[in-house]
């Protein structure tokens, strides 16, 4: 019978829709995940320091940490409708990880400290796929660092602080798009970023069994300076292409703005929907400036004109009893790429996602949380107009997803 | 319950991997069972300079049967190919050159630099000359230097022909002609096509202009010999009820070789344009001497530091007695002209070691060193080849429409690509010299990629002339020119 309820939550999620998109990753948390990654009002522990440092204050163990991993296996499908070329991606299993822990001193005020992988992308084409002169692949990684304080304003309402350093590392190879060569050409961009930035929420229940949560994010803009471009080309090319170079850019990851409420409907289960607004239009190009320019190697500028996007949440979680929950949740991510600018280097779609998971409690302090989501990309046909390059996409990935929670 | 379970997890990890269906194909209205190619070196697939065996392998047509191949898997498509990826002809009298690759040379100013190279020093192989007729019928009916009379003419492949003066025979035909007395359209109907493309009439124009418009042997083609010859070849190729799509000429101009080595490349410093202007302030003194100033005059040519016009050579008349004049924008100069005697023997404009400083007026006038007049197209050259071109585009136009036939307008794409480019999946086009990607090395043929770019316009053209849904071909696939 317990189950039997974890099915048919999904079956009954699937009728609901709600959020992710760009190079977002929204596995922050097991148990999030298991019901539609809603975390904004909810109190599941040292995980709100991304969700909202607002709800650490009033969280009710004193200390409590948690760690987790995901593992991301997606695949996206392209399909050229003028020369029915069709092919699938080879992405690598991504893994984004979790770690948090959070201290209450005096009642009221919270410490924490938070690492995780809000942003990042695997993405890998076949070498000798049609797109190869836009992307051959991509691995974006990045890290955030974030001590976080809390401070109890009122017996129901929280607000916390954290401060974010971003470190990433980014690694682009595509084919060279000469017009003649021998169709091995290459360039390989790598390197390092990082950025500064904020997390700011605030968590209120204005009646008993009621939670709300507002919280805002800050644009990061991710520096790389000076970082290595080399150029794989015949010796008859290399005074346009010298062999190693030196590339500098930026990369915006979005701010937001995040609400939601949760609501105690019995005893056990709970109800909870989550927005997110989230501002992708600080995207709007993808600027490489060489160190070294020559007749053949101007400075790239690729546009993107991203799009601001509002994704909604809906989840569940059911306490079946003191040591198991289960949980469910559903997602509706819309792409903040547009059609004319679609480049398969981020091959996004509007996202279905749709999850579960559980925790059980093995002993006083210590219990396991599991979630799975799996995330349909609902097909489009997209082109990348400054490079008349395009045809239908769609994807998919499964995420099964691991943690533990600690906490007294 | 445990199996339920299994049962969705294997559904969700099933259904990962998104798919597409595979997108349907048709003939339309067109049955691909049989399909011929006729025409000319564009059509036998000639690059760089030669026809040789993967040229041939990357041929439009043998790209457009690959693709027909999707609505008729049982098509057959078989081409003469040469013995080898060399190509050229090794016989007497005359012999043709193997196939050009880019390599380093070095010039009259001891300058190396990158540019077409004959592919071996060795003779073409012999091979290359037998007659494969037997192994036929071939659906590539693609003759290098066939104007559109060639198509009809019996006798073009009869190896006796070759030895004549003038030649009444083609080597690239007599090496697969099914008999000595057979005709390429003759050849061509044995395979009763289904479906046909002819891409012909380029040489009834081309043959004259790569050559300056300077070689008796090779004049413009007539209108009304176009008219005649076109309709002829058309309505025998009709005549078993084929559909077929046809094309036509492109203006000269689309192609580098007229485009490459502009009018003013005479390209200099102050001090030699300083040096220029008094040798031509003399000749233009010695001219008005002899023969007036109102007709000296003209020879006072203004040189400046950069870009100045060539000289080119004219008939010597009463108003231009010394039978010389600047090149004028709009002009021409083909690509075979002798750039190292250009760069060092004043090719162009002034060849002082034919000077040699002498006081003798004569000697400055014989060494003043215009460009022969099959080295440019002037003005009126240009003329006459763009109204035969047109006329023959009217021909090839009203042919398509009486027959129901695809034209496939290549005049109109070779200029878009000319003032555009044409980009497939970020990767541009255009038609500049070794550089633009489309042109082999020879400057008037295609490379792989090009003739891929020729073979996605005949499909497109065909799908939406005949209802039907052809996939055309990924261009950055084929083989661009190999860079050392």
């Amino acid at each position: 019978m317990k189950q039997f309820f974890i099915i048919a939550g999904i079956s009954l999620m699937s009728y609901a829709t709600v959020y992710a998109g760009g190079f977002q990753v929204s596995l922050q948390g097991q148990k999030q995940i298991g019901m539609g990654h809603i975390g904004v009002p909810m109190l599941f522990g040292a995980s709100s320091i991304y969700f909202n440092p607002g709800a650490l204050p009033m969280l009710k163990t004193k200390f409590s940490a948690n760690a987790g991993v995901s593992f991301i296996s997606s695949n996206v499908a392209f399909q050229n409708k003028t020369t029915n070329y069709t092919t699938n991606t080879e992405n690598p299993m991504g893994t984004p990880l979790e770690l948090y822990a959070n201290y209450i001193l005096k009642d009221k005020i919270s410490v924490g400290l938070g690492i995780y992988t809000p942003f990042g992308s695997a993405v890998q084409w076949e070498d000798d796929w049609e797109g190869r002169y836009l992307i051959q692949k991509i691995q974006l990684r990045s890290f955030f660092i974030q001590p976080t304080v809390g401070y109890k304003v009122l017996d129901n309402l929280g607000i916390g602080v954290g401060f974010v350093y971003c470190t990433g590392n980014v690694g682009i190879t595509r084919a060279l798009p000469l017009p003649v060569g021998n169709s091995e050409e290459y360039t390989e961009l790598s390197g390092k970023a990082s950025g500064v930035g904020a997390n700011i929420g605030v968590h209120f229940s204005p009646v008993e069994k009621l939670n709300l949560g507002l919280t805002f994010k800050t644009k990061i803009n991710m520096k790389a300076e000076d970082q290595e471009a080399t150029f794989s080309v015949p010796n008859s090319l290399a005074e346009n292409f010298p062999a190693t170079n030196k590339f500098s850019t930026e990369l915006p990851l979005p701010g937001s703005i995040n609400f939601g409420a949760s609501y105690l409907l019995t005893e056990k289960l709970t109800l909870a929907l989550e927005m997110n607004f989230v501002q992708w239009s600080a995207y709007d190009s993808l600027n490489f400036d060489f160190e070294t320019n020559t007749a053949g190697l101007p400075d790239s500028k690729n546009p993107r004109h991203y799009q601001n996007t509002m994704s909604l949440r809906l989840g569940a979680d059911y306490k079946i009893n003191d040591n198991i929950s289960a949980r469910a949740g559903a997602y509706y991510d819309p792409s903040p790429v547009p059609d004319n600018y679609f480049s398969p280097e981020t091959p996004n779609s509007n996202n279905l996602g749709l999850s579960c998971g559980a925790s059980y409690v093995i002993m006083e302090k210590l219990s396991i949380d599991a979630s799975f989501l799996y995330i349909m990309g609902l097909e489009r046909e997209s082109y990348y107009v400054p490079s008349n390059f395009g045809g239908s996409y769609k994807g998919s990935a499964v995420v099964p997803g691991i943690g533990i929670t600690y906490q007294f | 319950m445990k199996n339920i379970i299994y049962i969705v997890l294997a559904f969700v990890i099933f259904s990962c991997k998104p798919k597409f269906d595979e997108i349907e194909t048709t003939g339309g209205e067109v049955d691909f069972s049989r399909y011929v190619a006729i025409g000319n070196s564009l059509t036998a697939g000639y690059a760089d300079g030669t026809l040789y065996k993967s040229g041939q392998e990357n041929s439009y047509p043998s790209m457009l049967a690959e693709q027909f191949k999707t609505v008729n898997s049982g098509l057959v498509f078989t081409q003469p190919l040469m013995a080898d990826d060399n190509g050229g002809f090794h016989f007497d009298p005359k012999g043709f050159p193997v196939k050009r690759v880019l390599g380093y040379a070095t010039d009259c100013t001891g300058k190396s630099s990158l540019g077409p190279v004959l592919a071996t020093s060795s003779a073409p192989n012999p091979a290359n000359f037998n007659n494969i007729g037997a192994s036929g019928p071939y659906q590539n009916m693609g003759v290098p230097g066939a104007r559109v009379g060639h198509l009809l003419y019996s006798g073009y492949g009869n190896a006796a022909g070759l030895t004549t003066s003038p030649a009444t025979a083609n080597p690239y035909y007599v090496r697969f002609a099914s008999s000595p007395n057979a005709s390429i359209l003759e050849d061509a109907m044995t395979s009763n096509p289904s479906f046909f493309t002819l891409w012909i009439g380029n040489n009834d124009v081309l043959l004259h202009a790569t050559r300056g418009a300077a070689d008796p042997s090779e004049p413009l083609t007539s209108f009304s010999d176009f008219k005649a010859a076109y309709e002829a070849v058309i309505s025998r190729l009709v005549s078993g009820g084929a559909k077929g799509a046809i094309a036509n000429i492109p203006d000269i101009t689309s192609i580098p070789f007229f485009t490459t080595v502009g009018w003013n490349a005479l390209d200099i410093d102050s001090y030699t344009a300083d040096n220029l202007n008094i040798i031509f302030g003399n000749v233009a003194d010695i001219a008005s001497a002899k023969y007036g100033a109102a007709i000296g005059e003209q020879y006072r040519i203004k040189y400046r530091a950069g870009k100045n016009g060539f000289l080119m050579e004219v008939p010597k008349t009463a108003s231009n007695p010394l039978g010389f004049r600047q090149l004028k924008e709009g002009e021409f100069i083909v690509l075979t002209v002798n750039q190292n005697a250009m760069k060092c023997s004043g090719y162009g404009s002034f060849n002082s070691a034919r000077w040699g400083f002498s006081s003798n007026p004569d000697s400055l006038l014989v060494a003043v060193n215009p460009l022969k007049n099959y080295d440019v197209l002037d003005e009126s050259e240009i003329y006459a080849i763009r109204t035969a071109t047109t006329g023959f585009n009217s021909v090839i136009a009203e042919a398509a429409s009486r027959h129901g036939l695809a034209l496939v307008d290549m005049y109109s794409f070779m200029a878009t690509i000319k003032d555009q480019g044409i980009m497939y999946d970020g990767v541009n086009y255009t038609p500049r010299f070794v550089l633009g990607g489309a042109f082999s090395l020879d400057g008037v043929h295609l490379t792989p990629r090009g003739y891929a770019i020729v073979a996605n316009k005949f499909i497109s053209t065909i799908n939406s002339n005949f209802e039907a849904k052809i996939p055309q071909v990924s261009v950055n696939n084929f083989p661009g020119i190999a860079m050392p």
